[in-house]
């Protein structure tokens, strides 16, 4: 909301405060000042005649003599406008004038000096919004009430006004009303404001019809005026729009919008003599076109309001009027609505159509129903005054409106058990009267407010609570801690595990990332391993790139890779912990993304992240949840993939069920990303299944009393034997006394002849006494005759 | 030789052994067997009883000064021996560190976990909600029903007519309110919230809040003001202060929003706080005793306060960071400037 200083303060006094002043206090009250702009901010202008004007040869320039006055008497100016011409009054800005482009000085131009320049008033800095020719092509040419000589060419034309922008919030539409804007600023200052009533214009009852057949409109007042002129508006009218806003057109719209910018009423004028009918019914029936003002032909559908005539539409109530009832230059007799329509289905009839107005912002906020009659008698005043309408005939209004006033008992505790203050119970009550409620029944402990009719947002003590406090300040809120239970401000062991893996990751060289939630259609099909139903589309997305719910985490944290792959950053391990969602549900997971060299190790011998790394991070992910490696196995791939390496991956099962997979990426995949010579490792877990599921609590157990014996055996396998089932068929058969086994190298070259060398260590231990070299020998023959079953021969 | 001959012979010999080896030889031919200092202890058997223990003496003094020169100079050799020996293990300590440093976190991710301790310490629990919400929750009970202007401030992101995905933290207020059935709340939740915004410097289609809300009895606006005032002065610093500004949410009653002193000019206003010496952090208010109402509590018996942090704008002030974008974007070096510590 454009709020134009100069109107203001023609309400209510000011002229000891500055426009800054009054802006911070409304601020604190919550109704922020967004801005504080002057219309111009040009200086040193006068008011000049051209005396003598000569088209300069084979220019378009014109050497003018114009007359400055007695101050600085005549001078020589060249000017390239075409309306420049002899006895103009025109605006000039003298040498030193500070306009938007720039500083004017004495110059000369082919040859000739000009000691000054004629002005448009897009040079003075007006927007081009409110101009029309000979402006926008030329010089502001001044009408006869300018003398020359004058300097406050500025004030004159209403342009030295300061405009305010109040960033309204949704609980006070009624100030979308210049008058109760004053009305704030005169509770906030404690100063009287203006009276805008203007006494009822009497007249005749017309003999016309205007009312409602839905009751989505409650009330619709109107007036009729007859032999109206329609023309220019005066200055008066005009540069009281213009500092707020709104583009002057003629004096009958202006007039519309004067009266709905200073009450917040939006009006509706319609040419009488082109309704079909003695009528205007609102309807919500209207089914079919409706072509508006804008030219433009839109589908009005059941439930829209319409207001009518002979049931045809003539205006999208409250929205936009229809232009074949509109007024034109050649009006002469005119109706004027002021009505009432149902906001929430002004919202959705402009929301639908796109179609969004100075009114529909009205009424979709909130009008407060008393200020339409106010409204249509101010616009009637202004109608005679300026149109010079002859004779207004009232028309019966339609008002089903209920009148009931919202009151509310107050107790000092009823404000101060809100605001946590010390309020006395007349502090509270000057302070709501001087907000315009009504008082009553006061007695030593309370009294009765009566809400102003159009403060519509308020509704409870809690608002009288809040009003108290914006007007008086915040100063006298008595902050303390509340004194409560003490509570155990925990995190619950979930939400522990959670962090002690963020922190456990990013220690070992992950970095964690925050990635976007909605992804592309692409994406959202991807890496589906986990994913439990289809991925969740939006409705109404900005853009396809952000159009699905992502099911999973991987292709956020591939886009991530690519991305810093393009920006030549190399080596890195990504994670990522974070709900997701698709058909079946929401899920938390785990993902781990890894590409070119391990971070954390000896800076002099870097290795590659391998399939081992993400193996690792698991097992350390699975070791904080306190999930046993004999709980969860990795299974290699039983199905095809294109986005997985076929024989460098893994699916993570437990309890029978797929709760991760990792592995190298598919070759394939690179190109889908932009990935180009980078290996790439991804790992993707539910989380919330594993943090889930019932763990052990950590128990001592006994550090072996006798030394332990290692033997090292070298083992010739079959290039399929895994390492497991090597170790599993040790400790199967080296009985009690084996504590531990554990791979320490595999190779496999030429020599071998197509098999595998595995090394392996045992650890030996009896509980109950040293081992003697008979005992090692016994367990040692044993497992060494069970490997040669299995074709495990010892090198 | 005299016995003070011998002691002066094999002072010298021991100081101008030049190392171990030698020193071994001079030890010999002092200290041995057949050295001449066990001779003359073989001559004593042949002394007068008086002169033998003179005597006696006198030799075994001999011997503890040989003896004693041979230890020290044998130290001396020893110590000149590992000095060398370690001046052949210098190593380059310049060279580059084993890496143990942790890598990098999402600020937002920081940021939210300092927070939310914060508000542990003051006994909150926290609340977790979901992405993906019903209107009901994120709407209607929190005081926006249908056609209510404040659904046109949070442009929504629908998967239906019925669910979207939240367009702030709030409905875990209502959430967590249902399941304390009318009884004593104190929770925060942090998450993801997501407006049909278009993405530039400032503005983010998704975007993180930590939510909190307190419901107990004979709660108020103070309480909520020095609340927040620890909060910020734990996060930001004990020399920032806060200052409260009416505001309007449908679901708090009355409304404000916070602001923290600027750091920079320390409120005397400065461009980063376009000279208002003020910065603006977060919204919050007393619950609207409407939103008590519709998830099931007696406001005559009950109050509270409720908050909302914008992460984004929290990280950006706390570490100066200068477009929201870069938050989702996850450049490495850009993670790499914050670290848990």
């Amino acid at each position: 909301m454009l709020v134009s200083y100069r109107w203001l303060s023609e309400l209510v006094d000011l002229h000891d405060l500055t426009p800054e002043m009054v802006a911070k206090k409304l601020t604190f009250a919550g109704v922020e000042v967004e801005s504080i702009a002057r219309l111009s901010t040009a200086s040193n202008l006068v008011v000049g005649e051209v005396k003598k004007c000569e088209l300069i040869p084979d220019t378009h320039l014109h050497l003018c003599e114009v007359d400055l006055g007695k101050k600085y008497g005549v001078k020589q100016i060249i000017c390239g406008a075409p309306n420049v011409r002899k006895d103009l009054k025109v605006i000039v800005a003298m040498p030193g004038a500070k306009l938007p482009g720039g500083e004017i000085k004495v110059s000369t131009i082919r040859g000739y000096q000009s000691n000054g320049m004629c002005c448009s008033l897009l040079e003075l800095g007006v927007d081009e919004k409110y101009v029309d020719t000979p402006d926008l092509t030329g010089i502001h040419e001044l009408g006869k009430e300018f003398k020359v000589g004058e300097e406050d060419v500025l004030d004159k034309l209403g342009l030295d006004d300061v405009v305010l922008n109040l960033k309204l919030l949704a609980n006070r539409p009624d100030l979308l009303s210049l008058y109760h804007v004053a009305q704030e600023v005169g509770t906030l200052f404690n100063r009287k404001v203006k009276t805008i009533n203007e006494p009822i214009m009497a007249g005749k009852l017309a003999d016309f019809k205007a009312m409602s057949v839905t009751n989505k409109c409650q009330l619709f007042v109107s007036q009729i005026f007859h032999d109206i002129t329609v023309k220019e508006s005066p200055l008066e009218i005009k540069k009281h729009l213009i500092a707020m806003g709104v583009r002057p057109i003629n004096n009958i719209v202006d007039i519309g919008n004067y009266v709905m910018l200073l009450t917040g009423q939006p009006l509706h004028m319609y040419d009488l003599d082109k309704l079909p009918k003695q009528e205007l019914v609102v309807r919500d029936d209207y089914v079919g076109d409706f072509v508006a003002l804008d030219h433009k032909t839109y589908q009005v559908k059941k439930g829209d309001l319409v207001v009518t005539s002979d049931k045809k539409p003539m205006c999208l109530a409250g929205i936009m009027g229809g232009l074949e009832s509109s007024d034109s230059l050649a009006t002469k007799n005119i109706v004027v609505e002021a009505a009432i329509f149902d906001a929430a289905q002004i919202r959705r009839t402009s929301t639908r159509l796109n179609l969004i107005s100075e009114s529909s912002i009205r009424f979709t906020h909130g009008l407060n129903p008393q200020s339409a009659y106010e409204a249509v008698n101010l616009a009637a005043a202004l109608i005679k005054k300026y149109c010079g309408a002859k004779e207004a005939n009232e028309v019966k209004p339609y008002d089903e409106t209920k009148k009931e006033a919202k009151q509310f008992t107050v107790t000092s505790t009823s404000i101060n058990s809100v605001l946590g203050t010390d309020y006395a119970l007349s502090l509270i009550r000057d302070t709501l009267k001087a907000d315009h409620f009504a008082i009553s029944k006061e007695t030593k402990t309370s009294f009765l407010a009566t809400v102003p009719n159009y403060r519509i947002d308020i509704d409870g003590l809690n608002d009288l609570a809040e009003e108290v406090v914006r007007i008086l300040g915040f100063k006298d809120v008595k902050a303390e801690l509340p004194k409560l239970t003490t509570l155990p401000g925990v995190y619950t062991e979930k939400q522990r595990l959670i962090k002690e893996i963020k922190n456990h990751l990013s220690s070992l060289g992950l970095y964690q990332t925050v990635s976007y939630t909605l992804v592309n259609e692409k994406r959202a099909n991807e890496f589906r391993l986990l994913v439990d139903g289809a991925p969740l589309k939006i409705k109404n997305p900005m853009t396809d790139d952000h159009a699905y719910v992502r099911p999973g985490l991987i292709p956020s944290l591939l886009d991530v890779t690519s991305f810093n792959l393009a920006r030549q950053n190399k080596d890195f391990g990504l994670f990522e912990i974070s709900e997701v969602t698709a058909e079946g549900g929401k899920s938390l997971r785990l993902a781990i993304v890894l590409t070119g060299q391990e971070l954390l190790q000896g800076a002099l011998k870097k290795t590659p992240y391998n399939f081992y790394s993400l193996k690792g991070y698991l097992e350390a992910v699975m070791q904080i949840i306190g999930i046993e490696k004999n709980r969860y196995s990795l299974n290699e791939l039983n199905f095809a993939s294109n986005e997985l390496h076929p024989t460098r991956s893994a699916v993570i099962s437990l309890n029978k069920e797929t709760i991760g997979y990792l592995g190298e990426l598919h070759p394939s995949v690179y190109s889908r990303y932009q990935i180009k010579n980078n290996q790439v490792l991804v790992l993707e877990l539910k989380l919330d299944k594993l943090l889930a599921l019932p763990t052990g609590h950590t128990k001592f157990k006994a550090i072996p009393r006798f030394p332990t014996v290692t033997r090292d055996l070298a083992l010739l396998v079959s290039p399929s034997t895994k390492g497991e089932s090597v170790i599993n068929l040790i400790k199967k058969h080296g009985g009690s006394l084996v504590k531990q086994v554990e791979i320490f190298d595999v190779y496999q070259d030429k020599n071998l002849h197509e098999q595998k060398s595995i090394a392996v260590t045992i650890a030996l231990n009896k509980n109950d006494g040293t081992l003697k070299d008979a005992e090692i020998n016994e367990t040692m023959n044993k497992i060494v005759a069970a490997l040669l079953k299995e074709n495990i021969k010892v090198r | 030789m005299e016995l003070d001959e011998i002691k002066q012979a094999a002072l010298k010999a021991i100081n101008d052994a030049k190392n171990s080896d030698a020193l071994t030889s001079v030890r010999n031919l002092f200290l041995s067997k057949k050295s001449e200092i066990n001779q003359k202890m073989g001559e004593l058997k042949n002394l007068a009883a008086e002169e033998r223990k003179t005597f006696g003496q006198k030799i075994n003094e001999t011997r503890n000064a040989i003896s004693k020169a041979f230890e020290e100079k044998l130290a001396s050799i020893n110590a000149q021996a590992l000095d060398a020996r370690l001046k052949n293990e210098k190593i380059d300590i310049s060279l580059p560190a084993n890496s143990y440093n942790k890598a990098g976190v999402n600020p937002l991710a920081l940021v939210e976990e300092e927070i939310t301790e914060i508000f542990l310490g003051m006994g909150y629990q926290v609340y977790e909600g979901s992405d993906v919400e019903s209107d009901e929750y994120n709407f209607e009970l929190m005081n926006i029903p249908k056609d209510h202007p404040a659904r046109e401030m949070q442009d929504t992101f629908y998967l239906s007519d019925t669910m979207l995905l939240r367009t702030h933290t709030s409905p875990a207020q209502a959430r967590a309110m249902k399941e304390a059935r009318g009884g004593p709340v104190r929770i925060i939740c942090p998450g993801k919230c997501y407006r049909r915004d278009n993405d530039d410097l400032t503005h983010s289609h998704q975007f993180m809040q930590i939510e909190g809300l307190l419901i107990d009895k004979g709660i108020h606006l103070g309480h909520l003001e020095k609340t927040l005032e620890a909060f910020v002065k734990k996060l930001f610093g004990e020399k920032r202060e806060i200052r409260l500004r009416s505001s309007y949410f449908p679901f708090t009653e009355p409304s404000v929003e916070v602001d923290v002193s600027c750091d920079k000019c320390g409120g005397k206003g400065c461009p980063t706080c376009k000279g208002t010496g003020y910065i603006e952090i977060l919204g919050a208010g007393v619950v609207n005793p409407r939103v008590l109402k519709l998830n099931g509590y007696d406001p005559k018996e009950y109050s509270g306060f409720a908050f909302g942090v914008g992460l984004e704008r929290i990280a950006m002030l706390k570490y100066g960071i200068d477009d929201i974008r870069r938050f989702y974007q996850n450049d490495v070096r850009f993670l790499n400037e914050f670290k848990r510590r």
